[in-house]
């Protein structure tokens, strides 16, 4: 048997890590050593991807291993790395396709929870950047609120899920079991890191409304356009302006301000 | 010139400075974010203790081309904190776009040298420095190899210049799965390339053993480590745990057993 070269034989490595099933292949390019077979040397590196990565994903996802359990768990995250192996140098982005994985296998519960995790895990290590104060909002002169944007902290993330994730995520987080009863009010949430800590919860379709239209870099006045879509025109001012003390107070928003 | 590998549980004691070691190694990739805890932890450690980063994706052994990206990144966390070395595997991790996370091995071959050298020194350029390359803990060999993996690890530091972190641990662990002799390995090293050492425990499967990183240091390695500093005078050294990481003062205590190995030697 003539000698690989390296490209053709990382690629069959890799190949076998993934499923075995080139195993004929590879083992003849290896030395039986000390009569320690191949395939039992070859075996060592395979599991230990498996669960070198299955451990990386059960301690970003936790709430998810919690609800599907760990055998189902690990049928289905076996699957995922199987459909979306690492793309990053970085073990932490592991789960990123996770959500769009579940969502494309029909399992909407699992990937809104999944979601939410992600979400979570992306508000834990997002940029630090300096929030707005409500002293500071104070100081905006009346005139140049038309055409003011605000702009979301780089740790808040806008979730609009359909199903009880949020339920299933908190009994987790609070070590409870799950209500059998299902809430079927399925609130948008908000995800965010504030110095006190990373902090889910779920808003109203107002504030919903206004933090969708600040994602999309919409001018405060475009934003209170839009609220008028989802409630009554005359109770817009009011509302926006909870919302954004809401948003503020909770550091949601950045210092810096534009205009235009 | 005695640390610890710096992970989670010993964040709260390492960022007010009260962890009597010299130093801490840092997985570079742990601090490859854009801010929240990991950050204000690097920085407050960076505050009390030098330290060292420790990559483990850099792909030096790999045909996929050097990840531009992932350089930069690392460039601008040694910008940030001015590391005593940065070190990564003599292995490759990565092919065909995909990153197994895993220190895969590689031929010991005089092409291979050539290949990873090359790289090696790609990198030195582009970081504008030389970075340590860590021989790792293999469980297959290849067929066409064409040397031993000591001297494939010194031919691979002489072509690209660069220096070795020597993980002991790993030795052992080769030596065992393939039957050499580890002290063979550590007397042919060039004592002047080796600038750092590892120590850590492994665990037994069947006829192998595996670099685990959850057990204490064995005494085979302890061991070694004596013959180790005899060949090559002081070399800052520190302890990998990853798994089943006891307290920190047990494994102060273990670092402890270092400082006095090297104590005992007159060459330290
Ligand atoms: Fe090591």
């Amino acid at each position: 048997m003539s000698a690989p070269d390296l490209g053709q034989l990382q690629a069959a490595f890799k190949a076998y890590l993934f499923s075995g099933a080139n195993e004929a292949v590879l083992a003849p390019w290896f030395a039986a050593n000390k009569g320690i077979e191949v395939p039992h040397r070859l075996d060592v590196y395979r599991n230990a991807y498996y669960i070198r990565l299955q451990e990386s994903l059960a301690h970003d996802f936790p709430a998810l291993l919690a609800y599907m359990g760990g055998a189902a768990f690990g049928r289905e995250m076996a699957a995922y790395l199987k459909a979306c192996p690492s793309t990053s140098p970085l073990l932490r982005q592991l789960g990123e396709r996770l959500p769009d994985y579940l969502s494309d296998h029909n399992m909407p519960l699992l990937a809104d929870l999944a979601r939410l995790e992600w979400a979570v895990l992306e508000a834990f290590d997002a940029a630090d950047s300096r929030v707005l104060t409500v002293k500071a909002l104070q100081n905006i002169p009346p005139e140049r609120w038309q055409n003011l944007h605000f702009e979301l902290h780089p740790s808040v993330t806008v979730l609009d899920v359909r199903t009880r994730a949020y339920e299933v995520w908190n009994a987790h987080r609070k070590q409870q079991l799950l209500p059998d009863q299902q809430n079927d009010a399925m609130a948008p949430l908000l995800i965010w890191r504030s110095p006190g800590g990373l902090s889910v919860k779920p808003v109203s379709t107002e504030c919903h409304s206004l933090l969708v239209s600040l994602r999309n870099r919409l001018s405060f006045a475009q934003a209170c356009e839009q609220l008028a879509v989802v409630m009554d025109i005359g109770n817009v001012a009011q509302a926006a302006a909870r919302c954004l003390w809401e948003l503020i107070c909770q550091g949601c928003l950045l210092e810096q301000l534009e205009w235009g | 010139m005695f640390g610890l590998g710096l992970r989670p549980p010993f964040y709260e004691q390492a960022i007010r400075g009260k962890v009597a070691v010299d130093w801490f190694e840092l997985i570079s990739e742990n601090f490859m974010v854009d801010g929240g805890k990991p950050r204000a932890v690097l920085d407050a450690v960076c505050e009390h203790y030098p330290v060292a980063l420790h990559g483990v994706s850099l792909n030096l052994g790999g045909t996929d081309p050097l990840d531009e990206e992932y350089l930069d990144r690392l460039g601008k966390l040694i910008d940030c904190c001015e590391p005593l070395r940065v070190s990564d595997h003599l292995c490759w991790t990565r092919h065909g776009g995909h990153h197994l996370h895993d220190l895969l091995p590689l031929p010991y071959t005089r092409d291979t040298v050539a290949h990873v050298a090359t790289r090696i020194r790609q990198v030195q350029d582009r970081l504008k420095r030389q970075i340590l390359i860590e021989n790792v803990s293999s469980y297959a060999e290849y067929a066409h190899s064409e040397m031993s993996e000591w001297e494939f690890l010194n031919a691979v530091a002489e072509q690209a210049d660069c220096l070795i972190l020597l993980d002991i641990n790993n030795v052992l662990v080769s030596a065992h799965n393939h039957g050499f002799d580890a002290y063979c390995y550590l007397r042919a090293l060039p004592a002047q390339r080796v600038q750092q050492i590892h120590l850590a425990g492994h665990s037994v499967s069947g006829p192998l053993l595996i670099d685990t990183h959850d057990h204490p240091v064995s005494d085979p390695v302890w061991t070694l480590y004596q013959l180790a500093l005899q060949h090559l005078g002081a070399v800052p050294t520190m302890i990998e745990r990853d798994d089943a990481i006891p307290s920190l003062d047990e494994l102060l205590a273990e670092l402890d057993i270092a400082r006095r190995i090297r104590a005992r030697e007159p060459a330290a």
